[in-house]
């Protein structure tokens, strides 16, 4: 939610409640770390991360 | 995120079925890969405490460890995914490896618990729910490909499961994913239970892609929809 709509939201005193924006399914292979450092960003593992990277959502600047 | 642990940060004289990590920060991996830090890893110990709670209000007896370490099973996906360790992760370990295993219908029941829970806490976060592992792999047992430390015994299954994503045909994924199966598939063919509960957190949806890597019996799988 963006800036404005949040401040707007808790203007009418609606609650700010968590939800869920995404989905992953990851394979943890635990050689791959040497793989992609021994083959580069172009090798197929290190490109699968960076397409599931680039569907995260940003972070947020807070946490509990 | 979902995690089957390699008997790293639980073992046999200790191994819940379900256990939600509860903490500010772990470090992980506990297990030495290669050319990977060990990492502090940031978590919500608030929000992690939240969902064990209601996991247990819901039927769920998820046990509860703190001070923990995680193996490479969530630190290698973390590695690739938020390398600079400033996202808030809260390990959901469901015992895939050793047998008996948890059913996939309970594992999906689960994760509808928690995307419940996740609804409820009353802070405006967005959330990712990941789901770790493999479809079919054997780990350093007798169905090794020759040559290597791990096989993939039942391709079949593991296309199979990628099918049924694609078509969200989640009632058969869940119906056919039955423990024989599971194993058949590898000793860590469990892991698919990670997927599972993942898949219960966040509802009916179809995934925008699952791009599978089949000479490792997994795939890379996305549903992304705000």
């Amino acid at each position: 939610m963006s800036r404005s709509r949040k401040m707007k939201a808790n203007e009418r005193g609606i609650r700010q409640m968590a939800t869920i924006v995404a989905g992953f399914g990851v394979p943890h292979t635990p050689v791959f770390p040497f793989f992609v450092k021994r083959d580069g960003p172009n090798c197929e593992t290190a490109k699968l991360f960076a397409a599931q990277k680039d569907e995260l959502p940003p972070p947020a600047p807070t946490s509990s | 995120m979902f995690d089957t642990d390699h008997l790293n940060t639980f073992f046999l004289d200790n191994l819940p079925i379900f256990a939600v990590g509860v903490d500010k920060t772990f470090r992980g991996p506990n297990d030495e890969p290669r050319e990977m830090p060990v990492y502090k890893i940031p978590s919500a110990i608030d929000l992690a405490a939240h969902i064990r709670k209601a996991s247990v209000e819901a039927g769920f007896d998820a046990a509860l460890t703190q001070h923990f370490s995680v193996d490479h099973s969530i630190a290698v996906p973390l590695h690739f995914l938020t390398p600079e360790m400033n996202v808030p992760v809260i390990p959901f370990f469901i015992s895939g490896h050793v047998p008996p295993l948890p059913s996939a219908q309970r594992c999906y029941a689960l994760g509808q618990a928690v995307g419940r829970a996740i609804a409820a806490w009353p802070q405006p976060l967005r959330v990712a729910v990941m789901g770790s592992g493999s479809f079919s792999l054997e780990v350093a047992g007798p169905r090794m490909a020759p040559g290597r430390t791990d096989g993939v015994p039942d391709p079949d299954w593991a296309w199979r499961v990628i099918k049924h994503l694609e078509e969200q045909q989640i009632d058969k994924l869940i119906a056919e994913s039955t423990e024989h199966q599971l194993l058949k598939a590898g000793n860590v063919g469990g892991e698919l239970l990670n997927w599972i509960a993942m898949l219960g957190a966040i509802g009916a949806r179809k995934p925008n892609y699952i791009a599978p890597q089949m000479q490792n019996g997994h795939a890379y799988g996305v549903w992304r929809w705000n």
